[in-house]
């Protein structure tokens, strides 16, 4: 209910760096959040997106800078208090990571068993209620192997929805699904930013998703922000892997190769050169 | 009756008082504050206060409530169903924009669904019955499908995917040598021993040779080395198997044409009918040296009396036993595998239930198959 006051931004990410042996993959990050926003981080596969996020998340071990969650730098918290910070924070994982042998309804209370004292009542009205917000109010009972692939990403935000989090974190939402779930799901999220005043960052590089979502953008490009801001912005940066994102460009690698006829047919790549 | 108007709770933020003209039947509760998760014995408190009376009515005033999240939106909600049950009446009042937005949001239904029904005694006989039938239709046409393509591939053996099985065949073989072999010594090395104890009191010790050396080749070196290898390769065939048919590998090379028999299936049986008779003789030596080992050492044979009696005792038909005997166990091993993969449905949990039940049923089977061959060759064809 957004009756929470506004104070400091919900994330604030500096100078962040993960390296995977010798290879840099964040290559110092700094990325602000205020509270209450859509940000989506866009970026070609292989960026730093997921890295980003899985680094925030303290999933991914950092190797340099901090990560402030709703006030709180979590780089300096212990164990249990990096829990209880993070209790605040619900994840969407890219393909939902419902735990198989658990149902639905189990896998959306286990973290309410895990950090909430509710009566049990209490406990199934919520499931209950979680699962009709997202429209699987039939579904309670199934297993995650008797769902769709936009069943189980819906039933997977009830799960991170459990604890009413301030800030939900989506690893690509959109990835595998058809144009109309994509778009019920992008409207979801729309819908619980709105009544939950929830602080939502989102890993995509759906266009459309995008243009529907997001308030704000912050673009990867080699592991380092190259463009923040909202998506007037971004857009108007001029960068070229900017433009080439948003223009569908193929760009760099598909362009500089020597196709297989230009290798074989030398009059092919003769009448290329020349139409050129 | 009317109930005296007290404060009932009043936790840190969150305020319920039942105010005057509240009766036993007409209860009023005044909430307001915060009426979230923060504190969960206040709605404890809430839930376990009486309610009232069938016919009754209880009017919940939101008016003071600042704040709301799942937590107390559950906790109207299990009044009202609590109210529905019961027979009285349940109505929330004064609630602000905000509060009434919130609980909009949640699409409540009358009813909660039912758990699945458990199956009754004889529904679950008759399922399982059925569930049994099944998955014995499907093993006997997979060890049809199998057997007959292995056939027909060992006639053509240019079609045969070589790199394959000799893959499978270094990764049953030679990784289970070092462990097949000091099991089967340390069993030749007891079996041994046990026969010396009794065999010395009649002064026949020389016989230990030759009983132990038919006792390995015959019954326990197929028996140890098939156990061994249906507990390493046999639950890695499943485990690799389930895990093609839970990432739709299966589907994949059924749609490209290429059929799974031929070009997962006869691999791995193949290796395992080529590779667990050299295991077994192995094995086999393995369990004589063991026996040797107690000749020598602890009853004080010499070397040629050991071989002698060994020599004299062994016949080729024990040694043709025991590669038939692998042979089958082989051929067994592989399809209880292939069988437990392929009937994967579901996730990574169902990987490790079918892994298990293969190792078991292949154990199962060894055995059974290893008594029938005793029956066989003492009994029918001795």
């Amino acid at each position: 209910m957004s009756t929470r006051p506004k104070r400091q931004p919900a994330l604030v990410v500096r100078d962040l760096v993960v390296s995977y042996g010798d290879s840099v993959v964040l290559d110092g990050v700094d990325m602000t959040v205020p509270r209450g926003d859509v940000r989506v981080i866009i970026g070609g596969s292989g960026s730093g997106k997921t890295t980003l996020v899985r680094g925030i998340l303290g999933l991914t071990d950092v190797a340099a800078g901090t990560v402030e969650v709703l006030g709180e730098d979590v780089s300096a918290l212990d164990e249990s208090e990096r829990v209880r910070c993070m209790r605040r924070v619900g994840v969407m994982f890219q393909h939902a990571a419902l735990l198989g042998s658990l149902t639905v309804a189990e896998n959306v209370a286990l973290p309410l068993l895990e950090h909430a004292s509710y009566p049990p009542e209490i406990m199934r009205e919520i499931v209950r209620m979680k699962l009709e917000l997202v429209g699987l109010g039939d579904a309670v009972h199934r297993f995650p192997a008797e769902l769709s692939g936009g069943m189980r990403k819906r039933a997977g935000i009830a799960r991170a929805m459990a604890l009413d989090p301030d800030i939900l974190f989506c690893d690509e939402p959109s990835a595998g699904l058809d144009p109309v779930t994509s778009a019920e799901l992008d409207a979801l999220i729309l819908n619980l930013k709105r009544l939950f005043d929830m602080t939502v960052v989102i890993v995509s590089h759906e266009l459309a998703s995008i243009d529907t979502v997001a308030d704000s953008l912050v673009m990867l490009s080699g592991g380092r922000v190259i463009a923040e801001g909202s998506k007037a912005k971004v857009r108007a940066s001029g960068l070229p892997e900017v433009d080439s994102f948003f223009e569908r460009l193929s760009k760099g690698r598909a362009v500089s190769r020597t196709s297989a006829a230009d290798l074989l047919l030398p009059s092919h790549h003769a009448r290329k050169q020349e139409s050129q | 009756m009317s109930v005296s108007a007290v404060q009932k709770v009043e936790s840190e933020g969150f305020r319920w008082v039942e105010p005057e003209g509240s009766t036993s039947e007409h209860r009023i509760w005044l909430l307001s504050g915060s009426l979230d998760g923060s504190d969960p014995q206040a709605l404890r408190q809430l839930l376990s206060h009486p309610k009232p009376p069938p016919g009754g009515s209880l009017t919940i005033d939101l008016a003071g409530l600042e704040l709301i999240d799942t937590a107390g939106a559950a906790l109207l909600v299990c009044l009202w169903r609590r109210g529905r049950s019961r027979g009285f009446d349940v109505r929330a009042t004064g609630a602000s924009e905000e509060v009434a937005a919130f609980l909009d949001m949640y699409r409540i239904s009358g009813d909660l669904p039912e758990p699945p029904r458990l199956p009754g005694y004889i529904e679950g006989l008759g399922g399982s019955g059925y569930e049994l039938m099944e998955a014995t239709k499907d093993a006997l046409f997979l060890a049809a499908d199998v057997t007959i393509q292995a056939a027909a591939d060992l006639i053509r053996p240019w079609r045969l995917r070589w790199a394959a099985i000799v893959q499978q065949c270094i990764l049953i073989g030679s990784s289970a040598l070092g462990i097949i072999a000091l099991i089967s010594f340390l069993v030749g090395l007891t079996l041994a021993f046990q026969a010396a104890f009794f065999m010395q009191q009649f002064g026949v010790a020389v016989y230990v040779a030759g009983l132990t050396s038919v006792s390995m080749v015959r019954e326990m070196g197929p028996l140890i080395t098939a156990i061994m290898v249906a507990g390493r390769s046999g639950s890695a065939i499943t485990s690799e198997v389930a895990t093609m048919k839970v990432n739709e590998e299966v589907d994949a090379l059924r749609v490209m044409g290429i059929p799974f028999t031929e070009y997962v299936a006869v691999p791995k049986l193949l290796a395992l009918i080529l590779t667990l008779p050299l295991l077994t003789l192995m094995a086999d030596v393995a369990g004589i040296l063991g026996g040797w080992i107690v000749g020598t050492q602890y009853l004080g044979l010499a070397h040629e009396t050991w071989l002698r009696g060994t020599l004299d005792a062994l016949t080729p038909r024990d040694i043709v036993t025991s590669m038939i005997k692998s042979v089958t166990f082989a051929w067994g091993i592989g399809l209880i595998g292939l069988h437990y993969g392929l009937r994967v449905r579901g996730g990574a949990q169902e990987v490790g239930r079918a892994t298990t039940a293969s190792v078991v049923t292949s154990i199962f089977f060894i055995i059974v198959a290893a008594a029938a061959f005793s029956i066989l060759f003492y009994v029918v064809i001795p």
